[in-house]
């Protein structure tokens, strides 16, 4: 039977001052189980935090928010793959 | 929202010599005033006055500015600059021996201070200018904090040039009608090059640090280009009323960011918005006390007071403001790969530290708007400035301390 998905680790950092986003994320990924994604939610692009999953193997997605999320970025989090 | 790369960012010692060397022009400022605090205030062409005002300006805020530039330059407009490490110390060296000896030139009235003083600054920010705008002129960024950085510097440029005429007419050195230049001199360096500076830094960091939303892209388009308009109209109009739209535009900057910050998306109001709102307040009570002083209103006092209320109400508690989130950001961030276990940011400032500093910053400010009236009040604002500046650099200090024990340790084995 497959296993069912983890819920994601969400990190809400609209009301969040520089570094706290980026210190609250990191410590989201430590805690990342195989499958599961974090997701950051921010008000501007993390661009220094990409810098950081770039160099330490993680793979992430940009969302654009719509609805009551318009304006902010979703920025979902995962390990990268292993090489095959 | 204008976005930040860090990965281009100098070493933390490139912009952190600028940034610890300031507070120490402050120091200077503050004994300046309790030997010759009554001098100060009774003119604002006084020796005393003019020292006091350069300390400010060529020492604290220059300083400042230019560590600043050296690390938002490749960060926030993808200029890098040449060298940067190399380029840092005889800029710093010069620039810091440069407004020492303008100081000394002022004070004292010695001619030969004021050629050292105009070498100095002339070698210091003529090399760092150039590699400056070499940089800012390949970017391929094209967002209006880059438009605003190079007017800025563009700005420094006259500002310096023009007094640096001034300092040599003072010396003997040029003919005295040099020393007409003053107006200009004080709406290019004070508008052009600090106003401009402040707001396309304002563009990244207020949104940023303050949690407020964006500036308007129509005012940040065009901010810059219609200070520089209106600054050429300053100084081209020989008449005073062609002051009053720079008054105006930076005024309206200064209401821009009051709303800004009137919509920021967190109650907590921490010490870096309150010296902002402290300093756009100043701004505009200075922009309606310069528009009187125009017209030979308020006598002698009313311009000094705008001078109290632009330099240390509006630049000193804008810079402050800054500098408690950038010293430590800027070490947070070459921690943070090199070091595990880093303990949160806000752990590396002293709120205690940090409160008493507000409150001498406000007592200070009083107590110099005051001292126009009353010049024996100067002495005193000097003390307050002793104290300021005093806990300004325990806190920055402290903050460096705690980054060097973080480094030894947290570093991985």
């Amino acid at each position: 039977m497959r296993e069912a998905k983890l819920p994601d680790l969400i990190v809400d950092a609209r009301a969040m001052l520089p570094p706290e986003p980026m210190e609250r994320t990191l410590e989201a990924l430590d805690q990342l189980q195989p499958g599961q994604e974090v997701v950051l939610i921010i008000p501007r692009q993390p661009v220094p935090l990409y810098d950081v999953l770039r160099n330490n193997g993680y793979a992430y997605r940009v969302e654009n928010g719509e609805g009551d999320n318009t304006g902010l970025f979703l920025i979902h989090i995962r390990q990268m793959a292993a090489p095959a | 929202m204008h976005a930040l790369s860090f990965e281009q960012a100098p070493p933390p010692s490139v912009p952190l010599r600028f940034f610890l060397t300031a507070p120490l022009f402050l120091v200077l400022a503050g004994v300046l005033l309790v030997v010759d605090g009554a001098a100060v205030f009774a003119s604002r062409w006084t020796p005393s006055a003019l020292a006091l005002t350069h300390l400010l300006t060529a020492g604290f805020m220059l300083q400042v500015m230019l560590g600043a530039l050296f690390q938002l330059m490749p960060v926030a407009a993808g200029a890098n600059l040449w060298r940067p490490r190399l380029l840092a110390w005889p800029v710093h060296l010069l620039c810091a021996v440069g407004a020492l000896a303008l100081v000394a030139g002022f004070h004292h009235g010695v001619a030969g201070a004021y050629l050292a003083a105009a070498l100095c600054l002339g070698l210091g920010l003529g090399g760092f200018v150039a590699c400056a705008l070499h940089a800012l002129l390949r970017s391929p960024a094209r967002g209006p904090s880059v438009v605003a950085l190079r007017l800025s510097v563009g700005g420094l440029v006259l500002a310096v040039a023009a007094g640096a005429s001034m300092a040599l007419a003072r010396g003997g050195f040029v003919d005295l009608a040099w020393l007409r230049l003053s107006s200009v001199h004080v709406g290019i360096g004070l508008a052009g090059w600090g106003g401009v500076l402040v707001a396309g830094t304002a563009y990244l960091v207020v949104p940023m640090f303050q949690l407020t939303p964006a500036y308007p892209d129509w005012f940040s388009r065009w901010y810059a280009w219609a200070v520089l308009a209106a600054v050429i109209v300053g100084a081209a109009v020989p008449d005073a009323w062609a002051w009053l739209p720079l008054l105006a535009l930076i005024a309206g900057f200064a209401l821009m960011t009051l709303d800004r910050q009137r919509r920021r998306r967190r109650a907590k109001v921490d010490v870096t918005l309150r010296l902002w709102r402290l300093a756009m307040l100043s701004i505009i009570g200075a922009c309606a006390a310069a528009a009187l002083a125009l017209f030979g209103i308020g006598g002698n006092a009313l311009p000094l007071m705008v001078g109290v209320l632009v330099l240390m109400g509006g630049f000193v508690s804008v810079i402050v403001g800054m500098l408690y989130k950038i010293v430590p950001f800027v070490l947070w961030l070459y921690l943070q790969p090199r070091v595990t276990k880093l303990p949160p940011m806000t752990r590396m400032l002293s709120e205690p530290l940090i409160a008493w500093h507000w409150r001498a910053h406000l007592a200070l400010l009083a107590c110099l708007l005051a001292a126009p009236l009353w010049p024996p009040l100067g002495h005193v604002g000097g003390g307050g400035m002793l104290l300021a500046a005093g806990l300004l650099g325990a806190s920055l200090l402290r903050v460096v301390q705690q980054a060097r024990a973080a480094l030894r340790r947290g570093q991985p084995l």
